[in-house]
């Protein structure tokens, strides 16, 4: 066994191994940076050469893929407010922050030492694992799936803002808009309004671009700002080093934590960051500068996010069965390259199973060791104006977004989630709290039927059940007892004023409409379909009526009230950029989505800056030209405009 | 794809992106019908990156690159949601029938079309297959029935009748899925069980069954040899009947995978005493088409001229005896006998159209137990 593990060592650093890891790891960062584009999209483009390679040269290449995409997702999410991948979205709340007060660097230096621990982390825990997990996931029920979810779902009372009331009514509708599409035991459309695009539920990529992409981009572009509001980098990554090493307790938790979540199957890696950022701020006392720019912020879901993988690789290869998008794709490549994972990993593939480990752990240190290396030059984009960037990002998530079903309406769905970010954040309702929700309302609501019907009430019986129900428990006396905000003072003139109180007012009604609206039409489901959507929509009015009873008769500023444009003195309102945001798509729709974009990118950079037209046309090709690039590697057909069907355009143009 | 041409065009593509000129070029180049040089062929696969039947048609890719004249490029266009049915709307819409597009397809997205999903704006009846792929499905029981210790089939079925329902827990995504034709099955031979749906797919399912949650579970027969290995060697897993293969005479005989487990047929004659009949059977027999015969296809659009038909035919006979292929086979099509000619037709039109009389009978079958309406 363990001269295996060292023969495998000896393996990797023959020059082809070498070759194909470091390919992949370089291709993992590059798709890592592009927001939106992940592990999934990274494996998409190499399967194709996959096939017909030698085993562990091609299983070498995936894992250095896939490591370290969640490493350099952290630029975009800590310089442009982007998640780079739904692993890091919680990286954004601290990150994009700290890089606004120009330690934009420090941000990078700690999210790397984080993630190349996390990396290394999991490499070894899975080394561990492949001797040991099977009895630990066999243990793993119907009943404790269930209890595991409403765990993670009890920890959101951690991320729920200002007021406790309106992020638990957030998580409700989350909840809701999570069983949008067929129902998982009848296979009923609920809340589809006959569309299919709807009966599949909206994909999370654009939940996620929805509520933390958009709304930050149209946000800076009202400051009408560089990002860095010093517009300097500040100390550098040898800071955010030493952060790291300051912080190791939370490093190493967080690994642990990445680990056990990602080698949960069905939970998957989009929630791991959150769960970890929940976890650092209930078990730290001073905590009011989360969200404005905390390291440790930035340390806890950087270090799980990596360690995820490591965790994720155990139900993978130990019983095929993937524990996330990514790790779906990774198995089709073990089929063509013909490997069946299972018990074999441990017997005839050992040394396969070993490469792998050994991938797992260079491509991390490689990962963050080139991370480390651009960081201070990536980190002087933060002082770019923002209206040069802005188009560019907009372009890029509506690009990801149609990575989703390359479906015209992932465009829009993206604008709908998006509008409807931008008034969450304005109104203060708990964006995370929303997309946690929506994610585990899918895996939710089967587990119910499926533990209740295999075990009936017999299920509380069984002692891991009852652990897990204890530790709920005590997650939420947590999250009551030490609510960050007991006894503070709130003041007229902030975001917490009483002035002006109505446009919060009528959002408040819209979001309980929701709920009304969903309850109406659970009632023509039969029983199976129906039982989740009403409990859900029943607890969610539950708690948007005395919240909109507070609301309403609340006389002093407080938690519960939260306008962002209550004394806000920004030349346009955000409503103005969301036009923009239309227009393109307008132009979309008329010219294709490459040239749409181009056309947008030139018009406002001519419109917003003071840069010359050639510079600005320069900008529009460029656009053009990466859309088209990707589409040629992607073999991603756009959507094409009316006018296109006048002019034959090549097919990675749209045509 | 490339036939006109305009000045604005040709600016364009020299302005930004020279290779494209040079595809065009390839492309006003091909003239012949069943020469595909210079030519993209997209292969539609309705589901994502990694599946089943994304794998399935990466596996054959490269041959038929090798064995289509010309060897054009082809490409892989991944089109998923609502069970293969956005893909399916979408090729429907947008491919040309000049062989040029393909559309792979599997046992859901036939389902979802036979069972009249409204979401289906496409012909299934009407697409016409190049090759069909079957794939052998096995029901097998957890050992706490005690099926190991019964030596006849007759005995087995019996035992598994006279469990009471609530004791035979058996799992599938949902009651319009693939795990219909095995309930039904069930169902023919007199064996009532408590159903719970909601489940992802097989992974998981094998692992409820490792469990115990689970007492009756099924997969297709190559994965229950690949990855239920030890579920299997260590007796857990008791395999109860193969929904077995269709021969060349057109009757159901043993899986080739599994040929000392009898097949459902036997264990309906051994407990009824007859060959399997009936409205219920018929209704079964439509979904085996789905679930066995017609697990995974290529397909070309509706009227698609014979001549390019022939074509890819011939490459599929090409790659077939290719020496490569046949070593490497075995992972995804197993030993099945795979069907090229005018034999798939035949297949198709069973899979995909569900007889009046058995379609009355699955649609209360259906209503009775799940509450669920199937046109």
């Amino acid at each position: 066994m363990v001269e295996f593990f060292f023969q495998a060592l000896v393996e990797m650093f023959t020059p082809a191994h070498l070759f194909f890891l470091s390919l992949g790891t370089l291709l993992g960062l590059l798709v890592g940076i592009l927001p939106g584009l992940g592990g999934i999209a990274g494996l998409s483009i190499v399967l194709p050469f996959v096939f017909g390679m030698d085993e562990s040269h091609a299983l070498s290449m995936m894992i250095g893929l896939l490591a370290p995409t969640v490493t350099s997702d952290t630029f975009p999410s800590v310089l442009m407010g982007i998640p780079g991948t739904a692993g890091s979205q919680a990286t954004v709340v601290d990150g994009f922050p700290l890089a606004k007060r120009g330690e934009g660097a420090r941000a990078l230096g700690a999210a790397f030492s984080a993630s190349l621990f996390g990396g290394i982390f999991g490499a070894i825990i899975l080394t561990g694992a492949v001797f040991a997990a099977r009895p630990i996931i066999l243990a793993m029920g119907f009943g404790e799936q269930l209890l595991l979810i409403i765990l993670a779902l009890s920890m959101i009372g951690m991320l729920t803002g200002t007021s406790a009331l309106k992020g638990l009514t957030t998580c409700a509708i989350g909840l809701l808009i999570g069983s949008i599409g067929a129902a998982p035991a009848t296979g009923e459309f609920r809340m589809t309004f006959g569309s299919s695009y709807l009966s599949d539920g909206i994909p999370i990529v654009i939940v996620g671009l929805g509520m933390f992409a958009l709304p930050e981009i149209v946000d800076l572009l009202r400051r009408n700002t560089s990002i860095s509001e010093t517009g300097t980098l500040g100390h550098g990554w040898l800071q955010g080093l030493k952060d790291a090493i300051r912080h190791k307790w939370i490093v190493i938790r967080c690994s642990a934590i990445g680990c056990i979540v990602g080698a949960l199957p069905g939970l998957g890696g989009s929630v791991v960051d959150w769960i970890a950022y929940g976890h650092v701020i209930q078990t730290t006392k001073d905590r009011a500068k989360f969200g404005s720019g905390d390291i440790r912020g930035v340390l806890a879901p950087e270090s799980a996010n990596n360690a995820k993988e490591g965790g994720a690789l155990i139900p993978t290869l130990l019983f095929g069965i993937p524990g996330s998008g990514s790790m779906a794709i990774l198995l089709g490549g073990f089929v063509l390259v013909g490997v069946e994972p299972g018990l074999t990993m441990m017997t005839e593939h050992l040394n396969l199973t070993f490469v792998m480990i050994w991938s797992l752990a260079l491509a991390n240190v490689l990962g963050a060791l080139v991370c480390l290396g651009i960081a201070n030059h990536v980190a002087k984009l933060t002082t770019i104006r923002y209206s040069l960037l802005a188009p560019f990002m907009i372009m890029l998530i509506f690009f990801a977004a149609f990575q989703a079903t390359r479906d015209w309406q992932d465009l829009i769905a993206l604008l709908a989630m998006g509008t409807l970010g931008i008034f969450m954040k304005r109104f203060g309702w708990s964006r995370p709290a929303l997309l946690i929700g929506y994610f585990l309302a899918p895996r939710l609501e089967p587990k119910i039927y499926q533990a209740s019907q295999v075990y009936g009430l017999s299920f509380f019986e069984r002692p891991i059940v009852i652990i897990l129900l204890l530790l709920t428990i005590a997650s939420i006396y947590m999250a009551w007892r030490f609510s960050p905000n007991t006894g503070k003072i709130y003041e007229e003139g902030g975001p917490n004023g009483i002035s002006q109180k109505r446009p919060q007012l009528i959002f408040a009604f819209a979001m309980t409409g929701f709920a009304v609206f969903a309850l109406a039409s659970s009632l023509q489901y039969h029983i199976m379909g129906k039982i989740f959507p009403m409990a859900v929509s029943i607890v969610a009015l539950a708690l948007a009526i005395p919240l909109l009873a507070s609301m309403m008769r609340v006389k002093v500023p407080s938690a519960i009230l939260h306008d962002l444009e209550l004394g806000d003195k920004s030349e346009r309102s955000g409503y103005y950029y969301l036009g923009w945001t239309i227009g393109m798509l307008g132009l979309v729709a008329l010219i294709g989505f490459p040239f749409g974009c181009a056309l947008f990118i030139y018009a406002f950079v001519r419109w917003h800056t003071n840069v010359s037209d050639l510079k600005a046309l320069a900008l529009g090709i460029s656009g053009v030209a990466f859309l088209g690039l990707m589409s040629h590697f992607l073999t991603l057909r756009y959507p094409p405009g009316i006018l296109q069907a006048l002019v034959e355009m090549p097919w990675w143009l749209g045509g | 794809m490339f036939r006109r041409t305009s000045l604005i065009k040709k600016y364009l593509l020299k302005a930004i992106a020279p290779s494209a000129a040079v595809l065009v070029l390839m492309a006003s180049g091909a003239a012949s019908a069943v020469d595909f040089s210079g030519k993209r062929i997209t292969i539609v696969v309705p589901f994502n990156e990694g599946g089943g039947t994304d794998s399935y048609t990466r596996f054959m890719l490269p041959y038929f690159q090798k064995y289509l004249p010309g060897n054009p490029k082809i490409i892989v266009q991944n089109k998923s949601g609502a069970g293969g049915i956005l893909g399916g709307n979408y090729f429907a819409q947008k491919a040309k029938a000049d062989g040029t597009w393909v559309f792979a397809l599997s046992t859901s997205t036939i389902s979802n079309f036979a069972l009249g999903d409204p979401r289906v704006k496409f012909k299934l009846n009407e697409f016409i297959p190049i090759i069909l792929s079957p794939r052998g499905t096995m029901q097998y029981v957890r050992k706490d029935l005690g099926l190991q210790d019964i030596p006849t089939l007759k005995g087995r079925v019996e035992k598994m009748r006279s469990f009471p329902k609530e004791k035979l827990v058996f799992g599938g995504k949902t009651p319009t899925s693939a795990g219909l034709s095995l309930r039904v099955g069930l169902s023919l031979l007199g064996i009532e069980t408590k159903d719970v749906w909601g489940m992802k797919g097989n992974g998981p399912m094998a692992l409820a069954f490792e469990r115990g949650e689970f007492l009756v579970n099924f997969d297709n027969t190559l994965s229950y040899k690949n990855n239920r290995k030890k579920l299997h060697a260590d007796g857990i897993a008791v395999p109860f009947y193969t929904f077995g293969v269709i021969n060349d005479d057109g009757n159901i005989v043993r899986d080739p995978v599994w040929p000392n487990v009898p097949t459902f047929n036997e264990a309906y004659k051994a407990v009824h005493g007859k060959a399997p009949s009936g409205d219920g059977y018929d209704a079964f027999i439509s979904l085996y088409h789905m679930l066995v015969t017609m697990s995974k296809s290529w397909n070309l659009p509706a009227g698609t001229s014979k001549d390019i038909v022939e074509t890819y035919r011939k490459a599929a006979r090409k790659m077939m005896q290719d020496a490569d292929f046949k070593a490497k086979r075995a992972k995804i099509f197993g030993p099945f006998r795979q069907t090229i000619g005018d034999q798939a037709y035949e297949i198709r039109d069973k899979a995909t159209q569900i007889p009046p009389n058995a379609k009355k009978w699955l649609s209360k079958y259906v209503k009775d137990r799940y509450q669920i309406d199937i046109k």
